[in-house]
């Protein structure tokens, strides 16, 4: 008896059965040279090497759920802030999330650290917002501050850094270099889908923005911060 | 053929699991952000609201519209639509480097005593003077100078009535009828004199009137008021970090009662002819009585008094009184002084009180509860006797560190015969046969004596108060458990050739040893009460001390008060390390029971000879100090007869740092 098809049948916190089947009947036979036993129904087969998995026999599920993500490349932003006068320095990095599962995925961001930009000398403020967890519409920095913050772009991007035109949270609207948020060590949902996307997958954008005013008094240095991903197969 | 068994078709229904495993359900991913913010110096200037911003710097502000005004009421250009400018010159009209470059410089002038009265008693025909010193570092004396022809101007201006440092004094040498003026000047360290407080009085007998019609306290009121008019500028009046004031006839001027207030007038503002300036401050709740002194002459073009702080809040009437030099008439200013900020601990006195009569306590208290922690932590005081071994030793162990104790390479000892405890000290005379005292010492620490003489015949007698010398308890014994070469008094038949090294045993007097063994259990709870009720004692002096002194740096601190404070933490730092650093062991049964004056020998494994000897004090305690390294202890009980057994005879076990560092538990 097969699940239903297209979700999985039953879980627990830590094991998803994607689908069952139930066998009855069958026994040992025996002779006097040979022994054998058979079964009403037949038990799932299957195999696997580095490149492939064999699916075959009675029941056999068409296919595992997947999530494959890219990793970019390191961000350096740029250009280089010079303290004395203040300055934007931008970068980008981009996530793929692939997955089959029907019920699609979630794509979270967090930092290591907070504040999230720091260096042996000092530190870029996590960009204060309005409202906590919800995107500020614009990027602001005064004169005497140094802020670190990003903002998520991407078809899948949560409805938090969706806008109306003129406030983030609200409305459909995704406005490019719009919806300012803080780095936090705290997970936030940056993406969400709720259907598979293979096998192209959808790219999320990540714009990482640091600006420091004239009068920051922002000293000199390498100022590092680590953004991490976790992407779930929902 | 293929037999089926007969359970075929029975199989219970299975969950077959398909697929659990290999699937990739969630991932990570972490990027490393990175940016370089160079510390270089701009070349341009990068505030917007600058007239060239994006030129080269400096930024230059103005021209109005810029949207930018100083605000900063101590910019030269305050209320500007500019970048705020500042002087490099001392704005601050109290210090006297005004207008001179940067920083300001304040002049510290005398202040004057305050509350200067001056009242007759007509029965004793004498004018009592009282006043208030004030509270500066510096402070030296007050001199008192009068004189009955006018207000004395200067310290010389008079006859000196009193000089020093108390708040009252009597001038008995004074007439009936006669206007006595007296001008008190503080005088500091630097030999500088405040500009006077002045106050006078009359004697007068029952019914008499003032010859002068000025019966009040006001020193100035009975000179006529000018003829002529006289325009004189306003009064300033200054206090350190308060906005400069200004004091014109009617004005009512708020002051801070807290602070000094220096009164101040330029000398080019006044009549050339001017002799003096006076001020009266009447006090609000009685018009009778007030407060005055003069105004002097600094030599710097200023007439200028420092008053101390007021006593309390209101408002004070004041009268100043310009009193011209050729006719002696005066131009009066009244107004008033608004005085705001005193508490109400300065203004019920309770801080003088403080000062007065709690300071010393304090000061005391520390001293007393310091000393009392010091016997605490380092002696075992249980009595003035105690007290007084401690003073002895101290003594001894000062005139041995001047070297006027002799060192010995080796020596006797005189030993308690029932505890075996050193005696410290016990006074030890020789004579030689004819009964004629030879020589004398006193046992050090350890009990310790010895004698450098020339071949005779010597006895040796020992003193110590509570002591019996002889000793009977040992008599007729060559040696006891610890000492040998034992002397009872008898003739010593000395060669010459060595040291004198006997040690002599001493009776205690009004100690039962036998007594003490059938007691000593009930004897211990008492000794261990009067013991915790010392510390009890000794600890409350120490917190009520502690206290006080806190009490006193909130309420009135002083140098004192914070070096008493900080030496209190010192103790109670000092008392927490040294509890943990230096236990103090003890020998007693698994009950609880201290074994008093036992004996406690250590031994080198091995070798088990003693190395050690020593006995334990009556609550069983005891200090070993020996080299480091392994050793066994025997303990030996005193019985009730003054004998020992022995009881205990521990493994061998490391002493790294020679001293017994923990209990042993029979």
């Amino acid at each position: 008896m097969a699940g239903p098809v297209g979700a999985y049948v039953a879980s627990s916190p830590n094991y998803r059965l994607q689908a069952d089947s139930v066998n009855f009947g069958g026994s040992m036979s025996s002779s006097t040279n040979y022994k054998m036993e058979d079964t009403l129904g037949e038990i799932g087969t299957g195999t696997s090497s580095d490149a492939y998995n064999l699916h075959a026999g009675y029941q056999a599920m068409s296919e595992d759920v997947y999530l494959t993500v890219s990793s970019p490349s390191d961000v350096t932003l740029s250009p280089a802030i010079d303290a004395s006068g203040g300055g934007t320095s931008d970068g980008t990095a981009v996530w793929t999330i692939t997955t089959n599962s029907p019920a699609g995925y979630s794509l979270t961001l967090s930092a290591d650290a907070s504040p999230a930009l720091r260096s042996a000398g000092g530190s870029f403020t996590d960009l204060p917002v309005t409202v906590a967890g919800t995107p500020d519409f614009s990027w602001s920095v005064p004169t005497n501050q140094a802020y670190f913050g990003y903002t998520a772009e991407g078809s899948d991007v949560a409805t938090s850094f969706l806008d109306n035109g003129t406030t983030c949270g609200t409305g459909a609207l995704e406005t490019t270099d719009r919806c300012w948020l803080n780095f936090s060590t705290s997970a936030k949902t940056i993406s969400l889908r709720n259907s598979n996307n293979n096998p192209s997958g959808t790219a999320t954008t990540i714009k990482l923005r640091a600006q420091a005013g004239a009068s920051s008094g922002l000293s000199g240095g390498t100022y590092q911060a680590v953004v991490s991903i976790i992407a779930i197969a929902l | 053929m293929f037999k089926k068994s007969n359970y075929f078709f029975i199989l219970p229904v299975v969950l077959a699991l398909l697929l659990i495993g290999g699937f990739v359900w969630s991932a990570t991913d972490a990027v490393n952000v990175s940016l370089s913010v160079t510390a270089t110096t701009a070349t341009t200037c990068t505030d917007p609201l600058a007239n060239n911003y994006g030129g080269a710097l400096p930024c230059t502000y103005g021209g109005g519209g810029g949207g930018l005004t100083c605000d900063d009421p101590k910019a030269t250009n305050y209320g500007a639509e500019e970048a705020c400018v500042y002087s490099t010159k001392c704005e601050d009209r109290q210090a006297f480097n005004y207008g001179e470059d940067l920083p300001c410089l304040y002049r510290e002038t005398v202040p004057n005593v305050s509350n200067f009265q001056a009242e007759f008693n007509i029965n004793q025909q004498k004018i009592y003077l009282t006043w208030s010193n004030p509270n500066f570092e510096g402070f030296e004396a007050v001199r008192i100078v009068r004189s009955t022809f006018g207000i004395p101007a200067n310290p010389e201006d008079g006859a000196v009535v009193y000089e020093g440092s108390a708040e009252n004094v009597v001038d008995p040498a004074v007439e009936f009828r006669v206007r006595y003026y007296y001008t008190a000047f503080v005088k500091n360290q630097a030999g500088e004199y405040s500009s006077g407080a002045v106050a006078s009085a009359i004697g007068l007998k029952e019914g008499e009137i003032c010859p002068d019609g000025n019966c009040g306290s006001d020193p100035f009121a009975f000179l006529p008021g000018a003829k002529s008019t006289v325009t004189i500028s306003d009064f300033i009046l200054r206090q350190i970090g308060e906005l400069t004031k200004y004091f014109s006839a009617g004005a009512k001027v708020k002051i801070q009662g807290t602070k000094n207030l220096m009164i101040e007038i330029d000398k080019n503002s006044l009549p050339t002819v001017l002799k003096t300036i006076g001020v009266v401050i009447s006090d609000p709740k009685n018009v009778t009585r007030s407060f005055s002194f003069i105004m002097r002459d600094d030599g710097e073009g200023r007439y200028l008094a420092n008053l101390s702080p007021f006593w309390r809040n209101g408002v004070f009437p004041v009268t100043i009184y310009v009193i011209n030099y050729q006719d002696q008439t005066v131009k009066k200013i009244t107004g008033s002084l608004q005085v705001a900020g005193v508490s109400f601990l300065r203004t019920s006195g309770l801080i003088d009180a403080l000062e007065k009569y709690i300071d010393p306590l304090v000061t005391m208290m520390g001293l007393g509860a310091g000393l009392s922690q010091i016997i605490l932590m380092t002696t075992n005081v249980h009595s003035v006797y105690d007290l007084y071994l401690l003073l002895m030793r101290l003594i001894y162990s000062f005139l041995s560190w001047l070297g006027i104790r002799r060192k010995r390479p080796e020596w006797g000892t005189v030993f308690d015969a029932v505890t075996k405890q050193p005696i410290d000290p016990a006074y030890v005379t020789v004579e030689n046969g004819t009964g004629k005292e030879v020589t004398s010492a006193i046992t050090d620490i350890d009990g310790r004596f010895g004698f450098l003489l020339p071949k005779d015949v010597y006895y040796i007698k020992v003193g110590k108060t509570n002591y019996r010398f002889p000793s009977t308890t040992l008599k007729g014994k060559t040696q006891d458990e610890l000492y040998d070469n034992l002397y009872f008094g008898t003739p010593l038949a000395h060669d010459g050739n060595q040291i004198i090294r006997l040690n002599v045993p001493l009776d205690p007097i009004g100690f039962d040893w036998n007594e003490f063994a059938k007691t000593k259990i009930n004897f211990f709870q008492i000794y261990t009460r009067k013991e915790a009720t010392r510390r009890r004692v000794l600890a409350g002096v120490f917190y009520t001390g502690f206290a006080l002194s806190l009490f006193k740096v909130v309420v009135a601190p002083s140098v004192l008060d914070f070096s008493l404070l900080i030496a209190y933490v010192g103790i109670l730092v000092y008392q927490k390390v040294r509890i943990i650093k230096h236990k103090i062991i003890s020998i007693r049964r698994a009950n609880g029971e201290p074994l008093a004056f036992s004996l406690v020998r250590l031994y080198l494994p091995g070798i088990d000879q003693p190395i050690k000897s020593a006995s334990t004090d009556q609550l069983g305690r005891l200090y070993v100090l020996v080299r480091p390294g392994t050793y066994y202890l025997t303990v030996e009980e005193k019985m009730p007869d003054g004998s020992y057994h022995k009881i205990h005879q521990s493994a061998p076990f490391a002493m790294p740092k020679g001293v017994l560092d923990q209990d042993i538990i029979i």
